[in-house]
């Protein structure tokens, strides 16, 4: 009978929606159901598992209403502008209404446009993709029947209005950084990290699980910190060490590891948005000297740079060297310059004429705002680009604030392409060559100028011909070599007139003319003997050092270009001005956001620097909790905040926020070092307990989320390509320089390149090549920059497993590694459990050993031999694989096959 | 394997009557398997391996769409100029732009000076509907295509939010598990050879890929991506000295360690899945290069696909392979063709890019009409935006373009229980916005998902006490005037 009633009801609504009947027609039944309906949903939603909703006589318009309006509402009805003059930044102005009457009815929702033209669907209009939920619906419906609260007075002028409320300034993430106190429990052995961790378990009747093996542990570890496996006399070394340190031991022994710097490197490369080439179009150019960059980071891990400092380097490198940068920079000076290139990364095709247009210049800055937003404060800040921030507390000014901090490098009306901004010093060791050559280059240049000069005055005298009377001829004969402004008013008319008697300067546009006729072929000879000269001597020039750094011009540092809002983030629409400073959500007052830029004795504007200091102040609510999340997440598998990118309102709340805010305030106490950040993390018994799922556990915790067990994770792609070649001794171990290059084969396929020696360094130094990613990478969920990456996808194929059966790299690598096994044992069982020790880091278990060794014995002496290309195997891309596979098999290089495709290998535990 | 050219209806197997008009009890049964029924008593451990499969499963109601091939041309086809006339155009051809407000994207010589379409537009078969000249062989099936003209992604602008909001229904925040992954973790896959869900980008991914993320669920239900040229699945052959035995004595090898290694792990889905993905792997060497082997295509065949011709080969023997998938089982093939920016020159441009799919498209529609598949095969053709029926002007030198147009665009469909020779909604007369009948991308999502005997708001998949479906909790209506 209720269910008839409704349907009565809903239908007579259609109908009254179609027909676009004023709402305030409607009977209040109908929406008093839809009252209903909503309170049913929301009760679903708790049922869900959401958090339950606050008591409506709690609730306030500041915080529980105004975030759900501004979210939905206030865009149009607030925020500069007011349709049908309804404001609803105030509850006051809402009940004040617009035109259509008043919006809000106090303790009355059903009366309250505002409910019913909600739940009617009919606001926000219905091309605006986001809707209010049904919980957000009922918390609004909720508030206005429970009288509808404020927390304060509300100001009579509305233009008064903070753009940021005090409720919005709440949010965690937003608070500064306070050391909480250290849990105190029983069971808790020491480690602060586990009496946090513990806490949280226990007030739901858990505790942490038991400790791994210790295979596990030291294979945990060694992928860990370096992105390896252990090696089986590392895993042998570690099971018989019996020192009551030899965890702690193990732990520094990889973390002074070189290979620990290459592993963590590819991790904030990946927030870097790190690739070789510059995107943005089909050519995908190369971009040279980008890996200085990535030296520079592997370089500064290594020698666990603090972090504070780690991170002034690549916001203001170029200001640390002083302006003007010096013309030989010293080793420490290059490395600063190298560090900015981190303000380099983004996908920047205006080398390409057609490319370098405003509007694809302005895309380069925005997404490098978005990498810099999404590594240091862990923030979306990029939606306030066209419009404030509808879910966080970024008024759009704040974003061309953050934006005029970079504005100077940028500089986007002299914008520099990619090949013309790279620093260019000469080589140490090189001057007095170079300046040689520059001595032998001016007067060949001299010789080449009076060509140029010849030719031109040839050119000249046939167009004065095409001239109508003498008197032009004398006046164009006067004028033509004065520069544009300085000729008279009739001269300027008579040059406009007859446009070729300004014959080009520029030796090519030159060309053309000359080209045109024979009779100018001696003078283009002429100069074409000079040009080959210089040419000659030119070639002899040392190679300057290339640095792609980010830097500010001359003209930028002594007149900044101006940051102007830009209405809607169209560069065609520059609203107001703006001065740099830091979002001001994070400070008390809206001068603490100012930037205090150096004054007279830097030479820079010294805004990034600035910012720096800000950043690293220990004050700055975000960047450490930031860093912390980021290496929390690479030893869990997940971050306390579980969106590395937003720690907004959108973005997940931290499982452990006292944890974060002490293991934050403790790195900044500790000078910002990152390797004993590590050790903190890698010496907790959270860290040390085994995977394996417990039953009473998974019920009360099924995600993971307090970690009642640790999280089994997949090799990452670099850890796939660099673990075979490192079990099957192939890595080489190479540091540093130009990338291993990639290039793509007829049928499309990229490929990397070069000798044995270089094509097996690891994968940290392969060319990345944005529209070339390698197969054997992409497969296993290489980053994807868009314009970073600050979290990888685990992707699970049936394209990989087929990448692990088939592809000749891994054939080839098995066999070698066959090779080494059967050199190193004579016997099987014993070649089987070096294996295992090897590939999964442990020993196999009987059952295990004895299936391989059935398997070996089944084909002993039985050896394989490919029979070329002839039986269907046309297709195979031979083409694209950096090495032939191997021509036979025999049972152990199969096996060896076998033990690297296994989960065993694949998984960490 | 298989018979060349088979003329039987379809291979797939059709879903059993039983869970017809069930959507409850199928649903239930949706949720139960994927152990996401938490308010059930536990009736066996949590820890216990939860079992993901590409089975094929019941669907809520009748289903009339057992499969789809979506042709993706991303970029933004001009509806102006192919499948939407606007003879008002021609009235203020070079004037300034009557209508209302323009919604420009791309700022960079945005002019309002209109132009019409130089394209002739007629009326085309037995149902009448006005098809461009661009489009010949898309015209010469006219009574099989479904147009929605009055497509709107609802505000949301440029490519890739467009792209996603047309396959996952967001335009933006975290990656969402693609319209294909949907489709196979509801329905499984006929084909236990061949992947459920397969993505074929044609020269280049689609800027902001994947779109063929399976999200928030199961990693066995991602798209695979099938390269556009042979080899279009790298690896599927052995080395010659294993093929056959040899390599399935290594992987029963593989698959009784694995397992014994599993039991040392119990509850790792993803482990499972990897397990199954081996078997997966084994099959399609031999399955997916059948499938993907194009000689075996009768030459009527080839030459109706454009096979012959070097400006829609890619194109045709893309489909030709989408084809072949769908006839041996596979639920969801899409071919990614960005090609369709124009900014610039577009009256040269547009027709040289139509040519390159008109052809193998409309052999398509016509090649599984003959083979009894495409009352079961939902055909989607289009991209996630139209044009400005004002020119983009970028400067001396150039020629003018159209930019980008999201607020009125068409979209078209051929089969899978999609009524032919159809045409729903309309733009404005200027074929700015969508006026007439306004289609959200939510709406059409819904629609694909009530073809295939689905209800958009019951395919939900329970993760952390949130039930997450695809549309997240956004209306979408099914227009129910486009379904015969």
């Amino acid at each position: 009978m209720k269910l008839l009633q409704f349907l009565t009801d809903f239908i007579l609504l259609r109908i009254l929606w179609s027909t676009r009947v004023s709402w305030n027609l409607i009977p209040q039944k109908i929406s008093l159901i839809l009252i209903v309906l909503i309170i049913n949903n929301s009760i679903m939603a708790a049922e869900a598992g959401r958090k339950p909703l606050p008591k409506p006589e709690e609730m306030t318009f500041e915080r529980h209403v105004y975030p759900i309006l501004k979210t939905h509402c206030i865009g149009c009805h607030g925020e500069g502008k007011s349709e049908s003059k309804l404001d609803l930044r105030q509850k006051r102005l809402a009940v004040k209404g617009g035109e259509g009457g008043t919006a809000l009815v106090p303790g009355n929702p059903e009366e309250s446009p505002l409910i019913y033209r909600m739940t009617d669907g009919e606001m926000p209009p219905e091309h605006i993709k986001i809707r209010p939920t049904s919980e957000q619906m009922k918390i609004v419906t909720d508030w206005i029947r429970a009288g509808a609260r404020t927390n304060r007075p509300e100001p009579e002028n509305p233009s008064s209005l903070p753009v940021i409320l005090p409720e919005e300034r709440e949010h965690w993430a937003y608070q500064r950084i306070v050391s909480p106190d250290i849990p105190k429990l029983k069971n808790s052995k020491g480690a602060p990290v586990d009496a946090f961790l513990l806490k949280s378990l226990e007030d739901v009747g858990l505790s942490f699980g038991p400790a791994a093996s210790r295979e596990s542990l030291i294979r945990r570890l060694s992928f860990g910190l370096t992105g390896l496996p252990p090696t089986a006399d590392e895993v042998r070394n570690f099971l018989a060490d019996t020192r009551p340190d030899a965890w702690s031991q193990l732990v520094d022994h990889y973390l002074s590891s070189p290979r620990y710097g290459e592993h963590w490197a590819r991790m904030w490369l990946d927030v870097a948005g790190y690739a070789d080439t510059e995107g943005g179009n089909e050519l995908d150019a190369v971009r040279g000297d980008a890996w200085k960059y990535r030296d520079y980071v592997i370089l500064a891990l290594n020698a666990d740079k603090t972090f504070d400092r780690f991170v002034t380097e690549q916001l203001a490198g170029d200001e640390l060297v002083g302006y003007p940068l010096p013309a030989r920079p010293t080793e420490e000076q290059s490395q600063l310059l190298a560090a900015t290139g981190f303000l380099r990364t983004v996908a920047d095709p205006t080398g390409r004429g057609e490319d370098n247009t405003p509007a694809v210049r302005n895309q380069v800055i925005a997404d490098t705002i978005k990498v810099v937003s999404s590594t240091f404060y862990g923030m979306t800040i990029g939606c306030a680009e066209c419009h404030n921030h509808r879910y966080d507390p970024i008024p759009q000014a704040d974003y061309y604030r953050l934006r005029a901090v970079f504005e100077p490098g940028f500089n986007p009306s002299q914008w520099k392409s990619p090949g013309t901004r790279q620093l260019s010093f000469v080589k140490p060791g090189s001057e007095k060559l170079t300046a040689e050559i520059n001595r032998e280059l001016a007067p060949l240049q001299k010789m080449l100028d009076i060509a140029v000069e010849k030719a031109r005055e040839r050119v000249f005298q046939d167009e004065l011909k095409k001239l109508a009377s003498d008197a032009m001829r004398q006046m164009a004969r006067a004028e033509w070599r004065k520069p544009v402004n300085q000729r008279s008013a009739e001269a300027k008319k008579l040059f406009e007139d007859y446009p070729n008697l300004d014959v080009p300067r520029s030796i090519g546009a030159l060309k053309l003319y000359l080209e045109l006729d024979k009779v100018y072929k001696p003078f283009n000879e002429a100069i074409e003997v000079e040009e080959k000269k210089i040419a000659a001597v030119r070639s002899r020039m040392p190679a300057a050092d290339t640095i792609r750094a980010f830097s500010e011009s001359d003209q930028a540092r002594q007149k900044p270009p101006e940051t102007r809002l830009l209405f809607r983030g169209d560069v065609e629409s520059p609203k107001e001005s703006v001065t740099p400073g830091d979002l001001s959500v994070l400070y008390e007052s809206p001068s603490e956001t100012d930037l205090i830029t150096p004054k007279t004795d830097s030479k820079s504007t010294g805004r990034r620097l600035a910012l720096a200091q800000k950043l690293t102040s220990g004050n700055h609510p975000l960047l450490a909790r930031v860093i912390v999340n980021r290496v929390w997440l690479g030893h869990f598998g997940r971050g306390l905040v579980e969106t590395p990118g937003d720690f907004g309102s959108q973005g997940a709340r931290p499982t452990h926020p006292e944890l974060l805010d002490w293991l934050s305030t403790d790195f900044m106490a500790h000078g910002w070092s990152l390797k004993r950040l590590h050790r903190q993390i890698l010496l907790t018994q959270a860290w040390q307990q085994s995977s394996t799922r417990r039953l009473e556990a998974e019920k009360v915790d099924p995600d993971n989320r307090l970690l009642h067990r640790m999280n089994i994770r997949r090799l990452s792609s670099e850890s796939v390509r660099d673990s075979l070649l490192a079990v099957s001794g192939q890595l080489q171990p190479t540091m540093f320089g130009p990338p291993v290059p990639v290039s793509v084969t007829e049928d499309g396929q990229p490929q990397v390149n070069g000798p044995a020696a270089s094509v097996n360094r690891r994968t940290v130094y392969l060319q990345v090549r944005r529209q070339a990613p390698l197969p054997a990478l992409e497969v296993f969920d290489a980053p994807v920059l868009d314009p970073n990456c600050e979290l990888r996808n685990a992707s699970n194929v049936p394209t990989q497993a087929l990448w692990l059966m088939n592809d000749a790299f891994i054939g080839r690598v098995a066999a070698q590694w066959a090779e080494l096994l059967k050199k190193k044992d004579t016997d099987d069982k014993n070649r089987i459990i070096q294996a295992c020790l090897v590939a999964w880091g442990r020993q196999p278990t009987e059952k295990e050993a004895g299936a391989m060794l059935a398997f070996l014995q089944a084909n002993q002496g039985n050896v394989l031999k490919n029979t070329g290309n002839t039986d269907g195997r046309k297709s195979r891309p031979e083409a694209i694989v950096t090495a032939e596979p191997p021509s036979q098999f025999d049972e152990w290089s199969r096996l060896a096959q076998i033990i690297l495709q296994s989960n065993g290998f694949l998984y960490i535990d | 394997m298989f018979p060349i050219n088979c003329p039987e209806s379809s291979r797939r197997h059709f879903l059993s009557a039983s869970g017809f008009g069930l959507s409850g009890l199928a649903l239930a049964g949706l949720l139960e398997r994927d152990g996401v029924l938490q308010a059930a008593p536990p009736t066996k451990p949590p820890t216990e391996p939860v079992v993901h499969n590409l089975l094929p499963k019941s669907s809520h109601k009748p289903p009339k769409a057992q499969a789809m091939i979506s042709l993706f041309l991303g970029g933004g086809p001009s509806h102006l100029d192919m499948l939407d006339p606007k003879p008002a155009l021609k009235k203020y051809e070079g004037k300034i732009y009557p209508g209302s407000e323009i919604a420009f994207d791309n700022a960079g010589g945005a002019t309002k000076q209109v132009m019409a379409s130089p394209f002739k537009f007629e009326k085309r078969g037995q149902s009448g509907l006005e098809i461009s000249e661009v489009l010949p062989h898309m015209a010469s099936v006219a009574d099989d295509l479904c147009l929605i003209r009055s497509m709107h992604l609802g505000g949301l602008r440029n490519h890739v939010a467009g792209m996603r909001a047309l396959n996952t229904a967001r335009g933006t925040g975290a990656t969402r598990p693609a319209l294909g992954s949907w489709l196979s973790y509801a329905l499984g896959s006929e084909s236990q050879n061949l992947p459920a869900f397969v993505a074929m980008p044609l020269y280049a991914n689609p800027p902001g890929s994947p779109y063929w993320s399976s999200g928030f669920l199961p990693s066995i239900y991602q798209g695979t991506v099938v390269r556009d040229r042979d080899p279009r699945i790298l690896n599927l052959d052995p080395p010659s000295a294993l093929k056959g035995r040899p390599q399935r004595e290594g992987l029963d090898l593989l698959k009784s360690l694995n397992e014994m290694h599993l039991q040392m792990h119990p509850g790792e889905t993803d482990m499972a899945a990897r397990i199954a993905n081996y078997e997966l792997a084994a099959r399609m060497q031999l399955a997916a290069s059948e499938a993907m082997d194009l000689s075996r295509e009768a030459e009527k065949t080839r030459e109706m696909y454009g096979l012959n011709q070097p400006e829609t080969r890619r194109f045709g023997e893309a489909c030709l392979v989408a084809r072949r998938l769908v006839e041996r089982g596979v639920r969801f093939v899409q071919i990614w063709h960005y090609n369709w920016d124009m900014h610039e020159n577009i009256n040269v441009t547009l027709p040289k890019t139509c040519r390159t799919v008109d052809k193998p498209s409309a052999a398509l529609i016509t090649d599984l009409k003959q083979r009894g598949m495409l009352d079961s095969t939902l055909v989607h053709w289009g991209g996630e935006m139209g044009r400005l029926p004002v020119i983009q002007y970028r400067g001396p030198g150039r020629t003018p373009g159209r930019d980008h147009n999201t607020d009125g665009f068409t979209l078209c469909m051929a089969g899978g229980g999609t009524k032919g020779g159809y045409s729903y909604g309309n733009t404005d007369e200027f074929g700015h916005k969508a006026v007439d009948k306004p289609v959200l991308h939510t709406d059409w999502l819904a629609t694909v998902a009530d073809l295939f005997g689905l209800d958009v708001n019951q395919m939900v998949y329970e993760r952390g006490g949130q039930k997450l479906s695809l549309l997240d909790g956004q209306a979408g209506h099914v227009v129910k005037d486009v379904i015969a």
